[in-house]
């Protein structure tokens, strides 16, 4: 997956949550979170996370997912995990 | 020692300050960091030195524990970390629950002298949690193991050891190298500190104070309540709880800011939300967020592919659990079990219902919910709950006020009127003290405000005794 920035990824994510959350027409940006996104619940969270983890071929740690506290996190973890391939 | 208290506000903190800065000149991190356990072992063994030895047996014990699932690879790691979750979940258990297990056998009835009295240690049910966190993320390879005295110093921190907010490793250790960084960033930290240390002694001393004045009698004389009267005495110990517990954690958190630590917020304003999902993000955030990230997410990934009924399925196991982490009673039990039940049937109604009801009667459905459910986190038996609840729906004299006048007698409004009244406006509206602290910034408004909740926490303080937290008892 060559050319990992914070946009591209934020760029890649916008499908995957579209999909998760069921809704087409969503934007997210780094600081959505489940507290100012519709439809992000505990359950489309384990679905998003799962989706993320296929499509960047990452897997991210239980300890991982409590401090991810908005899509910002995600992208900046997905980039240090890539990095560390 | 309380935070609220004239030991700990007079003495204990400002000595705490002055050493761990002198320590960090002449001395640098590390002198700091010693001067921070000392404190911290001194805080923890004020209430009860005894207890000393419990903490100091469960951070050995998982110091090592932590050591051997690092060293360890495959299928031994994950032995050392299953031994670590049984021996740490055993030995939270064998202090909450083994007198209420070996007391409700039949056959001890008459031998009730056989249970040993076992001492509940101050904390154990938060520094056990943050210590199966920590092992999670050792096994995980989030974070690497401490050194003993780091571990020793993140596990007993003062602000936070008694009742939270949970706190992680990976966040909290670093800082310990740190406090506050340069002078530079340092001193609006302390400011902001002091500033959300007062309003949470505010928060605790007079407003839950004032709730408590009417809860208390509520829940302490069952004759001839109305439905009226009891849905007020369940109301107000739901402020009572909220003023308390995030009374606590304001001066928890700015206790920590003050000697440069950056802990997690733990309440964000949760009796204006309009859902039972939202109220589970805004209140007591650090364990709702252990639920979800250490309880639910395993469950649910252990039944295989999501779907709506396994995350209700998930909800509902991992919210019962929570209820009976509060303590060994069937109240706790059904605590849990309601709200599992709520939050389950929220994401339902979210998912698959089109109607959307209007934001007024959502938030007043998820107040009356958990005002209800409340009933049984405060009720000292089953039958003391299902008496309020019979009293709530029932219809005969819904409307009467004679229990409340009654209660008046012994009620000072001029007193408890006043900061009831500002309990209810700043629960509802404007800023909560979290946004307060994070939006701080040095001024004339924010000084006079500090200095006034300081002083009116100090008149109450000074005038009646010092309310133990709520939260102190799990």
């Amino acid at each position: 997956m060559p050319d990992l920035s914070p946009d591209t990824v934020l760029q890649d994510l916008q499908p995957i949550f579209q999909e998760a959350l069921n809704d087409q027409q969503i934007v997210v940006t780094r600081v959505s979170s489940a507290f100012n996104t519709p439809n992000w619940d505990s359950l489309a969270h384990i679905d998003l996370i799962e989706m993320v983890e296929l499509h960047f071929k990452v897997k991210f740690a239980l300890g991982e997912l409590h401090e991810m506290k908005n899509v910002g996190d995600m992208v900046d973890m997905i980039i240090e995990k890539k990095e560390d391939d | 020692m309380l935070f609220n208290s004239f030991s700990y506000i007079l003495l204990f903190l400002p000595a705490v300050l002055i050493i761990v800065a002198v320590a960090k000149r002449r001395g640098g991190p590390i002198a700091a960091q010693v001067a921070i356990l000392i404190a911290s072992i001194i805080f923890y063994a004020w209430f009860r030195w005894t207890n000393l030895v419990f903490l100091a047996a469960s951070v050995l014990a998982n110091w090592y524990l932590a050591k051997r699932i690092a060293g360890a690879k495959d299928e031994t790691r994950k032995r050392w970390l299953q031994a670590g979750l049984i021996a740490n979940i055993a030995y939270l258990c064998t202090f909450k629950y083994v007198n209420f297990l070996l007391g409700s056998l039949p056959f001890m009835h008459g031998h009730e002298h056989l249970i040993p009295d076992l001492e509940f240690p101050l904390g154990i049910s938060f520094f056990t949690l943050t210590q199966i966190m920590y092992l999670v993320d050792c096994y995980e390879r989030v974070v690497k193991p401490s050194s003993l005295f780091d571990h020793a110093t993140f596990v007993s921190f003062f602000p936070y050891v008694i009742s939270g907010p949970l706190a992680t490793v990976k966040r909290t250790r670093k800082q310990f190298r740190n406090f506050g960084g340069t002078p530079g960033a340092y001193a609006p930290m302390i400011a902001r500190g002091i500033y959300l240390f007062s309003l949470g002694l505010f928060k605790k001393t007079v407003c839950a104070t004032a709730f408590s004045q009417i809860a208390d009698y509520g829940f302490n004389n069952a004759v001839h309540r109305s439905s009226l009267e009891t849905f007020i005495y369940s109301a107000t110990y739901c402020f009572q709880l909220y003023f308390d517990f995030s009374g606590y954690s304001d001066m928890a958190i700015g206790t920590a800011d003050m000697l440069g630590i950056t802990i997690p917020r733990n309440f964000d304003a949760p009796l204006r939300s309009k859902s039972i999902i939202e109220y589970w993000r805004r209140w007591h955030v650090s364990l709702s967020s252990f639920i979800t990230t250490y309880l639910y997410t395993p469950i649910l990934r252990s039944f295989g592919k999501a779907s709506l009924p396994k995350a209700m399925l998930a909800t509902f196991l991992a919210m019962t659990i929570a209820g009976l982490w509060h303590g060994p009673s069937w109240n706790f039990v059904i605590f849990g079990v309601l709200h599992g039940v709520a939050l389950a049937l929220n994401s339902a109604w979210t998912k698959k219902s089109p109607i959307r009801l209007p934001g007024w009667f959502s938030w007043l459905l998820t107040f009356c919910f958990v005002d209800i459910a409340f009933i049984f986190f405060r009720s000292p038996t089953l039958a003391a709950a299902m008496q309020m609840l019979h009293d709530l729906f029932s219809v005969h004299h819904a409307l009467s006020t004679s229990n409340l006048t009654a209660m008046r007698a012994n009620f000072s409004w001029p007193i408890f009127g006043p900061p009831i009244a500002v309990g209810v406006a700043t629960a509802f509206f404007g800023e909560s003290s979290e946004q307060m602290a994070q939006e701080f910034t040095p001024t004339w408004k924010t000084t006079i405000l500090s200095g006034a909740a300081l002083t009116v926490a100090a008149v109450f303080m000074n005038s009646q005794i010092s309310a133990t937290f709520i939260y102190f008892k799990f």
